[in-house]
């Protein structure tokens, strides 16, 4: 049976078929169809074969070892994380190493793996936001009596949390618990003057 | 016997998590686009393995890896929309220089600078439009998808992005040759109806485009309208006006909603915010304008009727070039959609090649 080619390159205004005289020219070529100029790159994984779908060998003997999530599917491979047997259909070949589907979850859930990580909030970028929003927007500034004490909570309470997956300093926090902090200063001494000419 | 069998299990564990958190080493590629609608920022960075695409929101972001291992193409398409941008800056540009030139001893000082800022930004957006060069999109390929780059949004900048991307593809994959090239069979022809290129998980919902060609119909009206006004004043301008105005807000939220995860061209559905964004231009600029007027010198309740009439108004030249410049936006985006609209339906119908 002759290997699946993966795929083809296909214009992506009018999705019709492009020419493979068009790809790697190192100049712009036109659509035959829409007329679009198009800089094509193609790569050796264009003609890679597709890999056939496996769902595990059956046991043959009591001397082989079973998966543990189908025990009667022969072992192919160990998870790097956990160490259990897993056959053909449960091995997950990720970044060159092989895990169960169970320590994939957990590993993405705990954070254990970096690049399974597909979103992550930026308490920085919150904590900051709290500070400078309000006193921008015009009758912000009442409120920030609360969300001064919010940024510096938020800033204290995620200050070893991941940020971003790109490295960043802590100049955020920094500039959030100062900003903060002066103006729960200024609330007090308002607060302070008023009870003095209010008690006056 | 491997070094990792001698291991004790736990210990095992422990190295295996230290190398997969281990700290990446990124760097950042050119370019990056705002995108206003979204409220968000995309950028691209270069890993070790993997290409990282960032959309970030503000208070998150969301990543996206492309392992060099797995990518078999980039395609570059160039566009149009920087050259259209440009003439509507540069327009824009134009006008507000004529009158800021044209007023400069009659406005008051306050209006003057106000005028001025708002000059300066429109001059300021036409030359970043000139240096920053013509405009493309860009996607990769997969075997599983294809992903827009929307990062790469200018030719020149994706240029040197892509040359960058090619050599740690290559030095992961190697080089595909003329040779090899020549035993890509024929690639199958995908239906004729055209789809929402971008995301494998959504598929494109079938959509004729209906809403579309009212909502274009309406621009297109509604900029004839305005620029009647200009020549001929008519009575009747200001209900006509209201009317057409509810009627365009109102297909616009649908035809917004109805273009979401829809088959129709990426090109119409930003042509849909472009309007978007005419139309919220128009409703802010002329509420200024009207409070503005309203809180001039003497004015009495006689002149404000007149005014709300449509009268007075139209013979102040800001108003007239304010409204010469949303009748030109409509008139474009209108046309432009229509034509397009037009295309994709006609595409629909033809049968597959």
């Amino acid at each position: 049976m002759p290997e699946a080619i993966s795929s083809s390159m296909y214009c992506t205004e009018c999705r019709s078929p492009l020419s493979p005289a068009k790809m790697n020219s190192g100049n712009w070529s036109l659509c035959d169809r829409c007329k679009a100029e198009l800089y094509i790159v193609a790569f050796p994984a264009m003609l890679r074969p597709l890999q056939p779908a496996h769902t595990g060998d059956v046991l043959i003997s009591d001397s082989e070892s079973g998966c543990f999530y189908h025990p009667q599917k022969r072992a192919a491979a160990t998870c790097e994380y956990c160490g259990r047997f897993l056959c053909a259909l449960c091995e997950i070949d990720w970044n060159g190493k092989r895990y169960c589907a169970g320590c994939i979850e957990a590993g993405k859930t705990k954070g254990r793996f970096k690049n399974l990580d597909t979103r992550r909030i930026l308490y920085d970028d919150v904590a900051l936001a709290l500070t400078i929003l309000p006193v921008i927007l015009i009758f912000g500034i009442y409120f920030t009596f609360l969300t001064a004490p919010a940024a510096i909570f938020i800033a204290l309470r995620y200050w070893n949390a991941p940020s971003s997956i790109i490295p960043r300093s802590k100049a955020r926090f920094i500039i959030a618990i100062i900003l903060a902090a002066i103006q729960i200063v200024a609330w007090l001494v308002l607060i302070y003057f008023l009870l003095r000419s209010w008690f006056n | 016997m491997a070094c990792a069998d001698l291991l004790p299990v736990k210990e095992l564990v422990q190295l295996t998590t230290l190398t997969e958190t281990e700290q990446q080493n990124y760097s950042k590629l050119a370019g990056y686009r705002l995108r206003m609608i979204r409220m968000s920022r995309n950028t691209l960075w270069l890993g070790k393995d993997h290409l990282l695409m960032i959309r970030n929101h503000g208070f998150t972001e969301e990543y996206k890896r492309f392992y060099y291992q797995d990518i078999q193409g980039l395609i570059l398409r160039k566009t149009s929309s920087g050259t259209v941008w440009m003439i509507l800056w540069g327009f824009i540009a134009l006008v507000c220089l004529v009158v800021l030139i044209s007023q400069l001893k009659d406005w008051p000082r306050i209006l003057l600078v106000l005028w001025g800022i708002l000059t300066a930004i429109a001059v300021y957006a036409f030359l970043e439009n000139v240096i920053r060069g013509g405009t493309c999109v860009c996607h990769l390929r997969t075997a599983a998808h294809i992903q827009e780059l929307s990062s790469l949004s200018r030719i020149r900048a994706a240029m040197k992005a892509v040359a960058a991307i090619i050599a740690r593809i290559e030095h992961q994959q190697g080089f595909l040759s003329p040779e090899q090239l020549t035993t890509v069979p024929a690639a199958p022809l995908l239906s004729a109806q055209p789809q929402h290129v971008g995301s494998a998980q959504t598929a494109a919902e079938y959509y004729d485009g209906t809403l579309h060609i009212f909502l274009f119909a309406a621009f297109i009206s509604s900029g004839l309208l305005v620029s009647l006004q200009v020549i001929l004043r008519f009575s009747a301008y200001e209900a006509i006006s209201a009317i057409l105005n509810v009627v365009l807000w109102v297909f616009m939220v649908l035809a917004l909603i109805r273009q979401r995860q829809s088959s129709l061209s990426n090109s119409i559905k930003r042509l849909v915010w472009y309007g978007f964004g005419a139309a919220l231009f128009s409703a802010i600029s002329s509420s200024a304008y009207g409070l503005l007027y309203l809180f001039s010198p003497g004015m009495n309740p006689w002149r404000v009727l007149r005014a709300m009439k449509g009268y007075e108004t139209s013979d102040s030249l800001p108003w007239l070039v304010l409204s010469l410049v949303v009748a030109a936006i409509y008139l474009l985006l209108g046309t432009l959609g229509l034509l397009r609209v037009l295309r994709y339906r006609a595409e629909l119908k033809r049968p597959p090649a």
